[in-house]
């Protein structure tokens, strides 16, 4: 991996120097011809690279994506019309352009027709970009002389019904694209040092999962938790599913694992209060008013048990309970067992108070439906439920034995059971689908399944850490699918119940699997970031403050300086939290912010390319 | 540092592999068949973002074949693991391709002259493709090298293929090697990552379902490659004989699972793909019919529930709770009745369809026994990799330095999957540092 | 009460219910009547004094065990229909018999130890014999011709065929004319205390007689011999004939020729999805026919329509018209491997004709009479 400019190159620019990095002239003739200090308005930014010394040599790719693309847009004739095309040295298609021959291809025709600018015109730069960025590189061209058009999710699949017109619109695009290739300019990526260590949030079973592994894994740890002991909700719960061992022998060993080990700092109790920096150097400070500095963080602040307010009677009637207080009640030790246990699923979720399954309540009440049926066989226990949500081989396993012990099970439906008192016993009434009629259940005691719901606290964290979080109020991951402990946040993971409700086990995946995606920038030691960041001129700039104000990720600051122009301020960008999203240059009032690889010049190309005949 | 050995090139194996790259460690990752991607890269689409799989995954295929510190061995197996935590040996029989992948550029043509070309069901596809002798087992494989199946070719079965080897004389590059002999190697590693994914039920047994004999009763994997814009029919849904798009589609789910006489767990995936599959049906063919049946609708997961509400309020999609009882086919026609017991009237009730989708269960896979034999790992009484402890200790086999991720440990969907490969990535590591002294056990 | 009902729970895995509806799905009977397998074994688990044995539903069941053969959770519905009904039988309940019910009572008068029997009417021309190892249960065979007369559904053929078909081979069948019906109808229909009386005679006949292999023609005595006489204590190997034909032809000791005919073969309910039998029947039709199979056979097959005699209705005419025009679609010729299939299909095809459909010219024959009628010539 070329690490040559491995000096932290982005967190000290400052004035003139914010456009060093740009100056890079490499052998791919990426040469920039605009002076530095020049207003992006310059008219020789607008020129076409044809005036240049070297003249622009641009390779276009086309990609069929199978028959999502080729089976509507015609490509071959797509690749004709970009033949022709001005600069165009190159130009062909390819079944798949990702695939390891249309990688190959790219990379012969850099040499083979020394092109200094590559176009493909495919799928979504989401997932593609970074694959044929690094192609180029592979090949010795600057990946940011690379281009991408979308001819997929903006073309083919959009206008399926009309291929001809589809067509023409490919060319178009790809016309765009080759406009703004024409104006492309080398980048360097800033290379940042990374604090070798990781902050965990949180010391349930995930945080404290996820900061043992940290820490076996050879790095400093700091974990956080807000509550003066270790454990979280799991060490709060009475026998846990599907092992059925005691909550405090699961939690136990592994709390003390963490408190003994020589490399992690408990932190309690104790919560974040401010948060600055960013990956390999976040600046973090407590409510006890420490403050240490970590490379990456781990989010595992756990989720809360819904309180059923106004809910079947809970907290009005006698006897109606949560299963979190039935688990306490059973960990109490033997209490009178009722002769009548009711329990009712999806309470307070699935269209209450929550719209989504909490995954977990489902194997709950029946771990303890077992339980009670174990401890005193008499006990009549009655699930009533919508659909039995118990998932893979041990839940299912666990489902089954429950009807093994006599456990009964009824599916309400399409209402929910309401509970009211009757003579001073409590009666549940439904409409019992398997039966077909509405039916009435004395119980001595209506156990309610109440979901896991976010904790009001993510949300001012969410801020903290600048890490979305999803319409249910949990924290949201980078992508759902293929990132599912990452935040789109480079160097801060998530796991357990922060993120969704979920079982012991699965927090326990996760936070190991937060642990080695955390530890990954901590044993490189160095990392790359973006280098699609804003940069200022210096010159132009009136330092008036909107930029900062409105950055959402308080990257650019306004700092004094003193130059031929007197005693003023000046915008700085940080480019370490700089995501390069652009907001600082559409709101600066005299263009002196722009940013780097989408310029104003080349948006224009591409809209002038756009509107113009042929 | 010792290298890792990861076994199974689907997405958690690939997932594992990158994150210890990443971190500098050198990684063997063992791959079965002839290209990494698993499953994953036969899907078409997966829910709930409708991600084009392969599209997604694709990059972290080409990212473990472009890593410095991945060596992908495919057509290989794992044959003994000797040693403990920290200091294995692995013994890997790798199949010889009989062609020299440092030579071959995929380029297929030697695919085109094959004299078997198109009559052997292609195993991507189902058989809903046929390939050659010679072939490349899907357009996106990695690492992109021809592959001869051994136990087809001519040549090698025989000894002879007419008057000479036509793939031989095609390929340009002299990349055809007959001669190549299956071999083994040592591999010294630190510590080993299973992540050998899952097998499909096969639900020509089940008589109710007519799978086998009625041809448009299909499983749900056929009908990813089928939907698939890279499938054998182009993305477009033929219903024989009439070739036409159904107008009528019925999905039924729990076909082997769930089912305390064949596969009793619950393989906590199905009941979303087929939404995904229900929903890609109708953004296909807006008028067609989709029902799902099923008992228990299990969207257990973030954006899920949504996810389901919006198939059925949006698309349109119907979802009936019931197992149907019978699929029956009218012979002439072949069009396809689904009989079962309507919800709302608890009545019988019959609804025609031309397609009817299998959810049929996902189960271990095949070989798990004897590669639990060769790696002295236990499995559980359904045949998954048995974990130390499924509450605190999930990716930990029951042999100390040797790890489990993806389905193979237990039921789980992509990004349990990818998650679990992290996981297990992570304890793979610390095995590492512990043996270089340079942490804490 | 309620641990007879726990027992009956516990024994058919009936708590494994997860009302999925499959079984209602494949139920022949469903599909006329509102009748839903999973429903009625919710309404025990949820009743526990077994109130609802009340319900004349109970008596729907035909017991052909296609819901058990698909019911993912493995619950055993026919045994589960069994009991209950012996529980309604037990309050003096009962369905409503065919023919009314003379079959039924003629079985239970042969419960008696004081009635006795005459059976060997028929044996005339055929060798037999009085005491031996193997011996051909003929069953109620002697009955049906009597009963069913408007039918001439011949049932004694089959009883003659068979023997002939043994004696081709060189056997000679034990054939017991104090036999007594072996009691299969009575413990369908919960008069379990009946069903023990005969079985405990016939078993009592047999020992005394030697008997070690006992040979059936019919699918519904081989059933209830084989099965459940072993919950009596029997020690017997029991055959259908299909099952004894095969070896003999196997072995060469029986040889046929071909009939040149097109058949389809109808599977029983008792020999295929109760006792697994299901290759031996084809494998011996093969041999004396071209057998082509009904979209809907081995574990698939439909019911006859009616079991033990009871509660035989529009539904069951549905399913018989159903697998009559199914058969005559496969061929000209369907055979069937038990006399009561036999005389319910024949049945509804003497049936006036519904004006618009129409039914199948079919030949309908027994197993046992269609391998006799194709018999190599020259053996006796």
């Amino acid at each position: 991996m070329p690490e040559e400019k491995a000096q932290g190159a982005g967190r000290e620019a400052q004035g003139k120097e914010e456009g060093a990095r740009d100056k890079g002239v490499g052998k791919d003739g990426g040469e920039n011809p605009v002076p530095l200090s020049a207003s992006p308005l310059e008219p020789s930014s607008l020129a076409p690279c044809a005036l240049r010394p070297a003249p622009c040599r641009i390779g276009v790719f086309i990609c069929h994506c199978g028959s999502n693309i080729g089976g509507i847009v015609d490509v071959p004739a797509v690749v004709e019309y970009a033949s022709r095309l001005k600069d165009v040295v190159h130009a062909e298609r390819n079944l798949y352009t990702c695939a390891d021959d249309g990688l190959t291809a790219i990379k012969t025709a850099i040499s083979k027709h020394g092109l200094n600018r590559v176009l493909v015109a495919s799928c979504t730069p989401r997932t593609h970009a970074p694959l044929f960025r690094r192609t180029c590189e592979a090949a010795g061209l600057n990946q940011y002389l690379f281009e991408f058009v979308n001819l997929r999710e903006h073309c083919s699949w959009v206008h399926m019904r009309e291929p001809a017109r589809a067509t023409e619109k490919a060319k178009a695009l790809v016309k765009m694209g080759v406009a703004r290739a024409r104006l492309l300019e080398r980048q360097e990526e800033p290379v940042l040092d990374i604090e070798p260590a990781a902050m965990v949030l949180g010391g349930g079973v995930a945080g404290l999962s996820a900061a043992l592994s940290i820490a076996n894994q050879g790095f400093p740890v700091h974990l956080v938790e807000r509550e003066p002991e270790l454990g979280g909700m799991a060490a709060r719960l009475h026998r846990i599913s599907p092992t059925y061992r005691n909550a405090r022998e699961v939690v136990g060993p592994v709390a003390e694992a963490v408190s003994a080990h020589p490399d992690i700092r408990l932190h309690m109790p104790a919560t974040m209060t401010d948060l600055s920096g960013y990956i390999g150097n976040f600046e973090v400070t407590l409510s006890t008013g420490e403050k240490f500095r970590v490379g990456s963080i781990v989010v595992a602040t756990g989720a809360d048990e819904l309180r059923p307010d106004g809910l079947y009677g809970w907290g009005q009637l006698k006897n109606v309970v949560t299963q979190m207080e039935l688990e306490r009640l059973m960990a109490a030790g033997p209490f009178t067992r009722p002769k009548s246990v009711v329990m009712i699923q999806c309470a307070g979720s699935r269209g209450q108070k929550v719209s989504y399954c909490s995954k977990r309540c489902c194997f709950t009440a029946i771990k303890n439906a077992i339980l009670l049926k174990e401890e005193s066989p008499d006990t009549e226990v009655h699930i009533l439920h919508n659909e039995i949500h118990v998932y893979g081989v041990a839940f299912e396993k666990e489902y089954r034995r429950a009807q093994e012990l006599g456990v009964r099970f009824s599916r309400y439906s399409p209402e929910k059971p309401s509970v009211s008192e009757q003579n001073g016993r409590l009666n549940v009434n439904f409409y019992d689908e398997g039966l077909r009629r509405e039916r009435d259940l004395p119980a001595d005691l209506v156990v309610l399944s109440t979901p896991l719901v976010a904790r009001p606290e993510a949300e001012e964290l969410s801020k903290m850490l600048k890490v979305p979080l999803g319409q249910d109020r949990f924290f949201f991951e980078a992508h759902v699918k293929l990132r599912p402990v990452d935040f789109a946040t480079d160097g801060i993971f998530i796991c357990g119940t922060a993120k969704g409700p979920t079982n012991i086990g699965e927090c326990v995946e996760q936070a190991l699997g937060a642990a080695s995606r955390a530890a990954i920038p901590l044993a490189k030691g160095r990392v790359r970031v973006e280098a699609i960041t804003s940069r200022v001129n210096t010159d132009t700039c009136r330092g008036c403050g909107r930029c900062e104000s409105e950055c959402d990720y308080h990257a650019i600051s306004l700092v004094p300086v003193n130059d031929a122009f007197g005693n003023r301020l000046v915008a700085r960008v940080n480019e370490g939290l700089c995501k390069g999203c652009g907001k600082c240059s559409s709101i600066c009032c005299n263009r002196s912010i722009s940013l780097r690889h989408f310029t104003t010049p080349q948006i224009m190309a591409m809209v002038e390319a756009a509107l113009e005949e042929g | 540092m010792k290298d890792v050995l990861v076994i199974g090139g689907g997405v958690a194996g690939i997932q594992a592999a990158l994150d210890l790259a990443e971190k500098g460690v050198k990684v063997h990752l063992v791959e079965r068949t002839p290209s990494i991607g698993g499953r994953m890269a036969q899907l078409d689409k997966t829910f709930p973002t409708m991600d084009c799989s392969i599209c997604i995954l694709a990059p972290k295929m080409a990212d473990c074949a472009d890593h410095p510190n991945i060596i992908m061995h495919t057509c290989s197996e794992v044959a003994g693991l000797q040693g403990e935590a920290g200091d294995f040996r692995a013994t890997v029989l790798k199949h010889a391709r009989h062609v020299d992948a440092s030579k071959c550029t995929g380029c297929g043509k030697c695919a085109e002259v094959c004299r078997l070309k198109g009559r052997i069901p292609n195993e991507f596809d189902f058989g809903l493709r046929k390939r050659g002798a010679i072939y490349l087992p899907f357009l996106q494989a990695v690492p992109r090298v021809m592959n001869i199946d051994s136990k087809k070719c001519i040549f090698l079965t025989k000894g002879k293929c007419g008057e000479k080897q036509l793939c031989k004389e095609a390929c340009e590059r002299g990349a055809i090697d007959f001669d190549q002999k299956d071999e083994t190697v040592t591999l010294d590693v630190g510590a080993v990552i299973v992540a050998t994914g899952f097998d499909l039920f096969d639900p020509s047994g089940m008589f109710e379902y007519g799978y086998g004999r009625f041809q448009n009763v299909r499983t749900a994997m056929e009908y990813e490659r089928l939907i698939c814009a890279s499938g054998p029919t182009g993305g477009h849904l033929e219903v024989e004989p009439t070739k036409e798009h159904p107008g009528s589609m019925a999905f039924i789910q729990c076909v082997g699972a769930r089912d305390l006489r064949l596969s009793p767990f619950c393989c906590s995936v199905c009941c979303m793909y087929a939404t995904k599959e229900a929903v890609l049906v109708k953004e296909h063919y807006p008028d067609t019919d989709c029902t799902i049946f099923n008992v228990d609708m299990r969207a257990l997961g973030k954006g899920f529930e949504e996810f389901v509400e919006r198939a059925r309020d949006e698309y349109g999609v119907r979802f009936l709770r019931a197992r149907p009882g019978q699929v029956t086919e009218d012979p002439a026609t072949k069009r396809l009745t689904v009989w079962y017991e309507d919800p709302a009237s608890g009545k019988v009730t019959s609804m025609e369809a031309d397609m009817v989708v299998l959810a049929t269960a996902l189960v271990p896979g095949a070989g798990v026994a004897q590669l639990a034999k060769a790696l002295g790992i236990e499995l559980d009484e359904s045949a998954f990799f048995k974990v130390r402890d499924p509450l605190m200790s999930p990716v930990e086999s029951t042999r100390p330095g040797v790890f489990i991720a993806g389905y193979c440990e237990t039921p789980k969907d992509i990004p349990e999957s990818v998650a679990q490969a992290s996981g297990a990535a992570a304890r793979a590591f610390e095995v590492l540092k512990r043996k270089g002294g340079a942490a804490h056990a | 009460m309620s641990a007879e009902k726990e027992a009956a729970v516990k024994s058919t895995k009936a708590y494994y219910c997860v009302e999925c509806g499959k079984c209602t799905g494949i139920c022949p009977v469903s599909r006329g009547l509102e009748y839903s397998p999973r429903r009625m074994v919710k309404r025990a688990l949820e009743d526990p004094e077994l109130e609802f044995v009340r319900d004349s539903q109970i008596w729907n069941c035909l017991t052909c065990k296609l819901c058990s053969g698909v019911c993912p959770s493995g619950v055993d519905y026919i045994d589960f229909i069994r009991i209950v009904r012996s529980r309604a039988h037990a309050q003096g309940l009962s369905g409503s018999c065919s023919q009314g019910g003379q079959l039924s009572t003629m079985a239970r008068m042969m419960a008696s130890d004081r009635l006795a029997q005459g059976r060997n009417f028929w044996t005339e021309g055929l060798e037999v014999a009085e005491k031996g190892e193997l011996m051909y249960f003929v069953g109620c065979l002697p009955y049906f011709d009597t009963v069913f007369e408007d039918l001439r559904p011949d049932t004694l053929d089959i009883a003659r065929s068979t023997v002939k078909v043994l004696n081709a081979a060189g056997i000679r069948p034990v054939v017991s004319p104090a036999e007594r019906c072996c009691g299969h109808d009575l413990l369908w229909s919960g008069d379990v205390e009946s069903y023990r009386a005969l079985a405990r005679q016939n078993i009592r006949e047999m020992k005394r007689l030697g008997v070690k292999t006992v040979v059936t023609s019919c699918a519904e005595c081989y059933r209830t011999l084989s099965r459940d006489y072993k919950e009596m204590g029997a020690d017997l190997e029991v055959k259908h004939i299909s099952q004894l034909a095969g070896e003999l032809l196997d072995q060469g000791k029986l040889k046929v020729k071909s009939s040149g005919k097109k058949v389809t073969l109808h599977d029983a309910c008792r020999l295929g999805r109760h006792t697994g039998v299901y290759d031996p029947p084809r494998e011996v039709l093969r041999k004396v026919a071209e057998l082509v199979e009904m979209p809907r056979s081995g574990p698939a097959a439909s019911c006859c329509g009616v079991g033990a005699f009871l509660t035989c209705g529009a539904h069951s005419k549905r399913i018989q018209v159903e697998r009559l025009i199914e058969a005559g679609a496969a061929a000209p010729v369907l055979v069937t491997e038990c006399p009561k299939c036999q005389i319910h299909f024949k049945c509804a095809l003497r049936d006036k004709p519904v004006p618009g459909a129409k039914l199948p010219e079919l030949e309908i024959i027994d197993l046992s009479s269609f391998l006799a009628r194709n018999l190599e010539a020259g053996k006796p």
